[in-house]
Formats: structure tokens, C-alpha cells, sequence
């Protein structure tokens, strides 16, 4: 005959087993995108990450910086600290002309150029969220 | 993985990684989303703990599995961007003019997935951790207690009130399925 705690134990073991299942199954949907990795190892390997800068290095899925820096953004103007909205909406401008420019010169550069492309596009459409989203709150 | 892909790991040859990559990337980023509650935080956080192991290569002694030692690696950078998001989210709540935004973070992080993510999601930091680690990373709470400097008893408490919380959750997405 098992003891009460056996029979907990037991049960509890169920229960994980089946919290964990479920778990799995809840997240499997959500996977890296093919050439999102590729850019990765790309930056990683090829290039050599100890002579990446910073700036090339936060560039690497720009999409998602996009979503990360929009919501920075929203929380900045919704928050109203103590940054007067010209000088950010000055800076902003900067920061996004300067992507601009360094993103057409990305373009310019035609080796490889199925890499430089993706990136390009991405990074275009990541700004233009940017954009649009300051836009839409001023 | 065997010890002779380890050291070409160590070493940085490309193939290694970009076969370590393909492989592991879709778990530690479940993992952790897990943990920042978010898929494009938790995007930053593997792609900067990716970047932060291929740096630090060199100095993995080989005294844990190599997919672990990464995992750690990952689940720090989860910790560094939660901080980050404890103190934008503190910026925000101090300002009366924007409860439509708290209310919309909220609900951003926690309507993308399942129900038991959104109870996980709710969790605090550390019991987030323990929970993440065993119930989708299978860890045994030894190892849980360890990696995190807990005392098993620790470990178990938090584990305890998750399943029973979690145990809830599962009779109502039975009952719901009955219905």
C-alpha cells in the first residue's frame, strides 16, 4: 500500500509531465527565422565579431531592434520625462537619417549582394515602423 | 556532441557554429521568451547571448554540457534586459498620464501564446527561472539549485506553488475542451 506522500508524489509527477507537454506544445509555433540565423553567423564568423562594432552589431536583425526601439519610443513620449520632445524629436530625425545613409551605402556595396540586400530591406522597413510610429504620436 | 566538435566550437570554426546554431536557436529562444515575456525581447537576448558565447569561447572549460554553458549565457542576458525593462516600465507607472500604455505592455506579453506561458509570463524573476528550467529546459533541481544558488528546498517551494497555480490552469483548459 503507498503513503499518502507516494501518492502525491506520483500525482505531481503526472502533473509536471503534463505541464511540461503542454508547455512545449504552446511555444512550438514560435521558431528563428532561416535568414535571421544566417545573418547571425554571418556576423559571428565571417565578418569576425571582435572587429564588429557596436553599431553593426545592433543593425544585426533590425526588425526586431525596430520593435525594441518603437517601444522605447512610445514609452519616452507616453512617460513624458524630462526630455523636451524637440530634442528628441531632433535627435530622433538624426539617428534615422544617419541609418539612412549608412544603409545606402549598404546598398552601394554589391558584395554579396543577396546578404547586403536582406539587410538593407530589413532595416528600411524597420525604420519606416520607427517612423510611422513617432508620427502617429506627434 | 561529441568532444571533437566541442573544440572546433572553442576554436570558432564557422560550420561548428552555424550547425550549433540551426540546431539549438528555436529552444533557447523558447526558452526565452520564457523569461522576458516578450518574442522581441527574447529575440535580443538570444541574439546578443549568441554573440556574447562565440566571444567567450574560448574560455568554456568544458565542466558543464556545451549547450548549457550557452543556456547560461542566454538566461543572462534575459536577466540584463529584464532590468532594463523593470526600469522603463518603473518610468512609466510614475507617470498618471499613462495607463493605456501599462495596460497595452500587459497585454502584448501576455496574449501571444498559450495559457500556461501567460501564468509563467506573470511569475516573478526567480520563480520564472526555476519553472522555465524545469518544466521546458528538463533540468533536475539539483541542477536548478546550483546554476541558480538556491537551496533545493528553495527550488521546490517555487515549484510547488507554480504547479499548484499551473494545476488550475490545466483543469480549466480541461474543462474548456469538455465544453
Amino acid at each position: 500500500m503507498m503513503r499518502g506522500d507516494d501518492t502525491e508524489n506520483m500525482d505531481n509527477m503526472e502533473i509536471d509531465r503534463i505541464i511540461s507537454a503542454r508547455l512545449k506544445e504552446e511555444l512550438a509555433e514560435l521558431y528563428v527565422r532561416d535568414e535571421w540565423a544566417s545573418e547571425m553567423m554571418r556576423q559571428m564568423v565571417d565578418d569576425g565579431v571582435e572587429r564588429t562594432s557596436g553599431a553593426d552589431e545592433r543593425l544585426c536583425n533590425p526588425v526586431s531592434r525596430a520593435r525594441t526601439w518603437r517601444r522605447r519610443c512610445q514609452s519616452i513620449l507616453n512617460a513624458e520625462l524630462e526630455i523636451p520632445l524637440p530634442v528628441f524629436v531632433t535627435a530622433g530625425a538624426a539617428v534615422v537619417a544617419t541609418a539612412l545613409i549608412i544603409a545606402t551605402s549598404w546598398q552601394m556595396t554589391a558584395v554579396p549582394p543577396s546578404v547586403h540586400m536582406w539587410r538593407v530591406s530589413e532595416s528600411h522597413h524597420g525604420m519606416a515602423v520607427i517612423v510611422q510610429e513617432v508620427a502617429i504620436k506627434l | 556532441m561529441g568532444e571533437e566538435n566541442i573544440s572546433r566550437l572553442v576554436e570558432g570554426a564557422p560550420e561548428a557554429w552555424g550547425d550549433f546554431v540551426h540546431c539549438h536557436s528555436d529552444s533557447l529562444l523558447r526558452m526565452a521568451v520564457l523569461l522576458v515575456g516578450d518574442r522581441d525581447l527574447a529575440q535580443d537576448a538570444l541574439q546578443d547571448g549568441l554573440l556574447a558565447a562565440y566571444r567567450a569561447r574560448q574560455g568554456f572549460r568544458g565542466e558543464a554540457r556545451f549547450y548549457t554553458w550557452v543556456t547560461a549565457i542566454v538566461i543572462n542576458e534575459c536577466r540584463k534586459i529584464n532590468r532594463l525593462s523593470v526600469k522603463r516600465e518603473r518610468a512609466v507607472r510614475i507617470s498618471a498620464a499613462v495607463p493605456e500604455l501599462a495596460h497595452r505592455e500587459d497585454t502584448s506579453a501576455s496574449t501571444e501564446f498559450g495559457s500556461l506561458y501567460n501564468a509563467i509570463a506573470s511569475l516573478g524573476e526567480q520563480e520564472r527561472e526555476v519553472v522555465t528550467l524545469y518544466y521546458f529546459n528538463d533540468w533536475k533541481v539539483s541542477a536548478i539549485a546550483t546554476f541558480l544558488g538556491l537551496k533545493e528546498g528553495t527550488v521546490k517551494s517555487h515549484l510547488a506553488r507554480a504547479r499548484n497555480r499551473l494545476r488550475g490552469i490545466l483543469r480549466r483548459i480541461g474543462e474548456g475542451d469538455d465544453e
